[in-house]
C-alpha cells in the first residue's frame, strides 16, 4: 500500500489488482506450484464520503477484495494506493461478518474497544480513555455499564455493535464492512444498517460494503461493483446499474432476488447456474461465457475489457444489454 | 470458586485411600521382607523384629495399623535407616527433588513454549521442520540414555561440569540433572504449543487484531499467547508425574540425595514404610498440583470459569 494519491476526493485507488493463492497439490510428485486466482485485474477508485457496494455470488472474490483493501492480504500483482493524508492502520478499519468469532473471548468489551488506542495513543490518560469508551459505546447503542462483560455474554447484534465501536474508536476515514449483517436476523439487520448510515453522516465516513443481499446493497450504496469469478464485470452508480444492468450476469443476479409477489415467483424462469462445459472453455474466454445466454463466437476467444456504457456505468461485455430509451 | 476448591479436596480423599490400599498390598506381594539379610538372624531376633513392626500379624491387620498411623499424619519409622522416621527422610530428600523438578519445569516451559510458538509462526518453513525434528528426537531418547551421554560429553569429554554428586546444591552440579529432566518435557511442550498456536492463529479474532493495525509481535504475545497456553497447562498435570518418575532415575544416575533415590533404595530393601510414605506423599502432591492446574484454567479462559454446575449447554 502506498500513499501517493494527491487527487481531490479520491481516497483509494486500486490498479490492476491480482491476488493469487497457492493450491496445495494432492499429488506427491507435482510439477511446479499451482495458483488460484481469486482476483484478476481489478481496478477502481473510491471517492470520499461515498458508499461503495461490492456484490457477487459466493466465491466471486468479495472477501478477498475487502481484505486486500484493508492490507490483510498482499496483492500478487497491481497496487492499492491511498490518499496522502491516510494512515492505513488507523484510517482503514474493518467490520467482520462473524461478529462473535471476531472478538477475542478472553477480553472484556472495554479491552476490545480500547485496544487500538493502547497501541496508537499510549499516552492517553485513564479519564480520557473512559470518556472515549463511554462515547463510543453509547454511539453504537451499547450500555456503558456493561463494559466489563465478555463478548460471549452479548447477543449477535450487540457483538456486531461492539465490532463497529471497536472499528470506529480510531476515527477512521474508511470503514470496510464484510457482510456485516448476514449473520443477523432481519430486525437487528435494519438497526445495524441504520447505525452504519448514521455513523457515515456524522463522521463523513467512506463505506465499503460487501453483501450478497442485493436489496440491502441497493439501499445503502451510492456506487456498486459486480464481481464474477474474481473479475469486475460491471461497475457504476447503483440506481443506474440496478435499473439498466449492462452485463447479463448483473441482470441474472438482480432477477434471482426473491420478490414478495407470489404471482411473480410462480412464473419465475430459473436462471442457469454454472454449466458443466464451463471447464472446457479456454482460459482466454470471457469468464461468464459458460453461463451466458447471449454468447457469440468472439466471447470464447478473449476476455472483454471494461468499457464505458455511460458516464455512470462501465461494463466488461462485448454485447451489453440494451434498453429502449 | 471456594466451594469448587473444597469439593475437589473432598474428591481427593477416596483417590488417596486407593493409592494407599493398592500400593500397600503391592509392595507386600514382592518376595522377601525388610529383615532378610545375607547372614541369617537367630530365629528369636527375627521373631522379635517382626513382632515389633507387627509383621507377624495377617496383612489386613498390618494394613489396619498402618492406616491408623497415616490418618494421624504419621508415616512410621523407616525399617532400614535406623533412628529415622519416614517423615524425616522425606523432609530431607524432598527439597532437593523439588528444586530439581521446579527448575526443570520452568526451563521446559520457557524453552518449549518459545520454540513451539516460533515454529508455529514460521509454519511449514525449514526452521519449523528443524524445531519439530529436534523435539521428536527429544521425545524418543529416554533419560537413562541422555544422562550418561551428557556425562560423557560435558564431564569426561570437555570436563566442564561434575559427573555427579550434589555438593550441597552447587549450581554446576545441578545443570546436567536439570537438562536431563527438562529435555523430554521441552520436546513435548514445544509440540503441544506449536499445534495449539497454529490453531489459535487461524481464529477470526486474530484477523481482527491484525485489522486493528497491531504489529505481529504484539498480537502473538497479547492475543495468541494465553489461548496457546491452555493445552500446555492441561499437559502440566501429567508432566509433573513424568518429572517425578524421571527424577527417580536421574537422581540415581547422578547420585543426588533426593527423594527419588530414597524411593529406589527403599524398594530394593523392602523398606515398606519408606516406599509407602514416598508413594502417598507423591500421590498427594500430584493431586494438589492438578488442582492448581485446573484453577489456572479459569484464569486463562473466562469461558470456563468454574461457577459450579452450569445450566448452559
Amino acid at each position: 500500500m502506498d500513499n501517493t494519491i494527491d487527487a481531490q476526493n479520491v481516497l483509494m485507488r486500486v490498479q490492476q489488482l491480482t491476488v493469487e493463492f497457492p493450491i496445495q497439490s494432492t499429488k506427491i510428485f507435482s510439477l511446479g506450484k499451482q495458483n488460484f486466482q481469486a482476483l484478476s485485474n481489478v481496478s477502481f477508485e473510491i471517492r470520499q464520503g461515498v458508499t461503495l457496494g461490492i456484490v457477487g455470488e459466493s466465491g466471486s472474490g468479495k472477501t478477498t477484495l475487502a481484505r486486500t483493501l484493508a492490507g490483510l492480504i498482499e496483492p500478487t500483482v497491481g497496487s492499492v494506493s491511498i490518499a496522502k493524508n491516510i494512515t492505513p492502520t488507523r484510517d482503514i478499519q474493518f467490520v467482520f461478518q462473524d461478529s462473535l468469532a471476531a472478538l477475542n473471548p478472553r477480553m472484556t468489551v472495554e479491552q476490545l474497544i480500547l485496544e487500538p488506542l493502547d497501541y496508537q495513543l499510549p499516552k492517553m490518560d485513564v479519564q480520557q480513555r473512559q470518556q472515549k469508551l463511554k462515547q463510543s459505546m453509547e454511539q453504537v447503542g451499547l450500555d456503558y455499564a456493561q463494559r466489563q462483560r465478555y463478548a460471549h455474554e452479548f447477543s449477535g447484534g450487540q457483538c456486531q455493535r461492539i465490532g463497529i465501536a471497536r472499528a470506529m474508536i480510531t476515527e477512521p476515514e474508511i470503514l470496510i464492512c464484510d457482510e456485516p449483517v448476514s449473520a443477523l436476523d432481519v430486525s437487528v439487520r435494519a438497526q445495524v444498517i441504520n447505525l452504519l448510515k448514521d455513523l457515515q453522516s456524522q463522521h463523513g465516513l467512506t463505506l465499503i460494503f460487501i453483501a450478497h443481499d442485493l436489496s440491502l446493497v441497493r439501499f445503502i450504496s451510492d456506487e456498486i461493483i459486480v464481481l464474477y469469478r474474481g473479475r469486475i464485470v460491471e461497475q457504476g452508480h447503483t440506481e443506474q446499474v440496478f435499473n439498466h444492468p449492462g452485463h447479463p450476469y448483473t441482470r441474472a443476479l438482480i432477477e434471482v432476488e426473491p420478490r414478495p409477489d407470489p404471482e411473480f415467483e410462480r412464473q419465475r424462469v430459473p436462471v442457469p447456474i454454472r454449466s458443466q462445459n464451463e471447464l472446457e472453455i479456454s482460459e482466454l474466454a470471457c469468464v461468464y461465457v459458460g453461463r451466458c445466454k447471449n454468447r457469440q463466437s468472439k466471447c470464447t476467444q478473449r476476455q472483454p475489457e471494461q468499457r464505458v456504457l455511460s458516464d455512470k456505468q462501465n461494463v466488461a461485455c462485448f454485447y451489453p444489454l440494451k434498453y429502449p430509451k | 470458586m471456594v466451594t469448587y476448591f473444597f469439593r475437589r479436596l473432598l474428591g481427593a480423599i477416596p483417590t488417596i485411600f486407593l493409592i494407599i490400599l493398592i500400593s500397600f498390598f503391592l509392595i507386600r506381594l514382592a518376595p522377601g521382607g525388610p529383615f532378610d539379610f545375607d547372614r541369617t538372624l537367630a530365629p528369636e531376633i527375627q521373631a522379635n523384629l517382626n513382632a515389633q513392626y507387627h509383621l507377624d500379624k495377617p496383612v489386613y491387620v498390618q494394613f489396619g495399623y498402618y492406616f491408623l498411623d497415616i490418618v494421624q499424619g504419621d508415616f512410621g519409622p523407616s525399617f532400614q535407616y535406623k533412628n529415622y522416621t519416614v517423615t524425616e527422610l522425606i523432609v530431607q530428600g524432598f527439597p532437593v527433588s523439588l528444586q530439581l523438578g521446579l527448575s526443570a519445569m520452568l526451563l521446559a516451559l520457557l524453552i518449549g513454549v518459545a520454540a513451539g510458538m516460533f515454529a508455529a509462526y514460521k509454519q511449514n518453513t525449514r526452521l519449523d521442520h528443524l524445531v519439530m525434528t529436534l523435539s521428536m528426537t527429544g521425545i524418543s531418547i529416554p533419560n537413562f540414555v541422555v544422562a550418561p551421554l551428557l556425562i560423557l560429553i560435558f564431564a569426561i569429554g570437555v570436563s566442564l561440569l561434575p559427573a555427579g554428586g550434589w555438593n550441597n546444591g552447587a549450581i554446576q552440579n545441578q545443570i546436567l540433572p536439570i537438562i536431563t529432566l527438562a529435555l523430554p518435557l521441552i520436546a513435548y511442550i514445544a509440540r503441544i504449543s506449536r499445534s495449539s498456536m497454529i490453531e489459535v492463529l487461524r481464529m477470526p479474532y486474530i484477523r481482527t487484531a491484525y485489522s486493528k493495525g497491531l504489529p505481529s509481535f504484539y498480537i502473538v504475545t497479547r492475543h495468541a499467547l494465553k489461548p496457546t497456553l491452555l493445552p500446555v497447562i492441561s499437559y502440566l498435570g501429567p508432566a509433573i508425574a513424568g518429572l517425578i518418575t524421571g527424577s527417580v532415575v536421574v537422581e540415581q544416575i547422578y547420585g543426588i540425595p533426593g527423594l527419588g533415590r530414597y524411593f529406589i533404595q527403599g524398594a530394593l530393601n523392602r523398606d515398606y514404610t519408606l516406599v509407602m510414605g514416598v508413594v502417598v506423599f507423591y500421590g498427594i502432591l500430584i493431586i494438589a498440583l492438578n488442582l492448581i492446574v485446573d484453577l489456572l484454567y479459569g484464569w486463562l479462559d473466562p469461558q470456563i470459569r468454574l461457577h459450579g454446575r452450569s445450566n448452559v449447554r
